[in-house]
């Protein structure tokens, strides 16, 4: 398990899962605009943290079915545009190490809200919490 | 120019099946339309994350107490 970013007040430490990577962020073309928000948002996050002021709650109860308790996340690109300018998220997952260190563990990467038959990145992370889609 | 038939290929796969096309693993989910679609494949689950790593969900109490502060923007 790699954590990224250093441990400086106001900053949470993240792990990104080789294999939650592949399938999140991989899977998407290379070079492609997407991709390249995905991997510059890590870059930054390994080397400066994630800043706790650029984290927003996720929904417990969402009107698409999807529950995300006790989940966060970011707008991507990283960046102080306006949100409705950011069209990508990373859904991250809190967990507690043995020695109860807390981290944000990326649980999803996609669009907020993209065209309908595919899946936003909301309910790819729900998925990934509950083993199956909301509509399942 | 004339057109040439095209004989579908018959799959036998519904909602929740997951499939490989060249070399690329797909959920089956719905379209919400009536029909199905293909969404890139999750096969890692948070349990198997949370046992992989030797760790494990904040409880609700954990998660009031060091992140409840955290606005929400009621997207999703």
């Amino acid at each position: 398990m790699a954590t990224s970013g250093p441990r400086r007040p106001g900053r949470v430490p993240v792990s990104f899962d080789a294999d939650v990577w592949s399938q999140e962020v991989e899977r998407l073309r290379a070079r492609g605009p997407m991709r390249a928000a995905a991997e510059r948002a890590r870059e930054e996050i390994a080397a400066h943290g994630m800043p706790r002021d650029a984290l927003l709650a996720c929904s417990a109860d969402g009107e698409d079915g999807t529950s995300l308790a006790r989940c966060l996340k970011v707008y991507l690109p990283l960046n102080d545009r306006p949100a409705s300018e950011r069209p990508c998220a990373f859904v991250f997952e809190l967990a507690a190490s043995g020695d109860d260190r807390v981290m944000l563990r990326l649980i999803a990467y996609g669009e907020r809200h993209p065209a309908p038959a595919t899946r936003s990145v909301y309910e790819r992370a729900h998925k990934r919490l509950h083993g199956r889609y909301p509509d399942q | 120019m004339s057109g040439m038939a095209v004989a579908a290929k018959r799959l036998d796969v519904s909602v929740g099946d997951l499939v490989e096309i060249d070399g690329r693993s797909y959920d089956v989910v719905s379209d919400k339309a009536g029909g199905v679609a293909l969404e890139p494949a999750i096969t890692v689950f948070s349990a198997e994350l949370h046992e992989r790593d030797g760790t494990r969900p904040l409880t609700a109490e954990e998660f009031d107490e060091q992140f409840g502060d955290v606005p929400g923007d009621g997207e999703g």
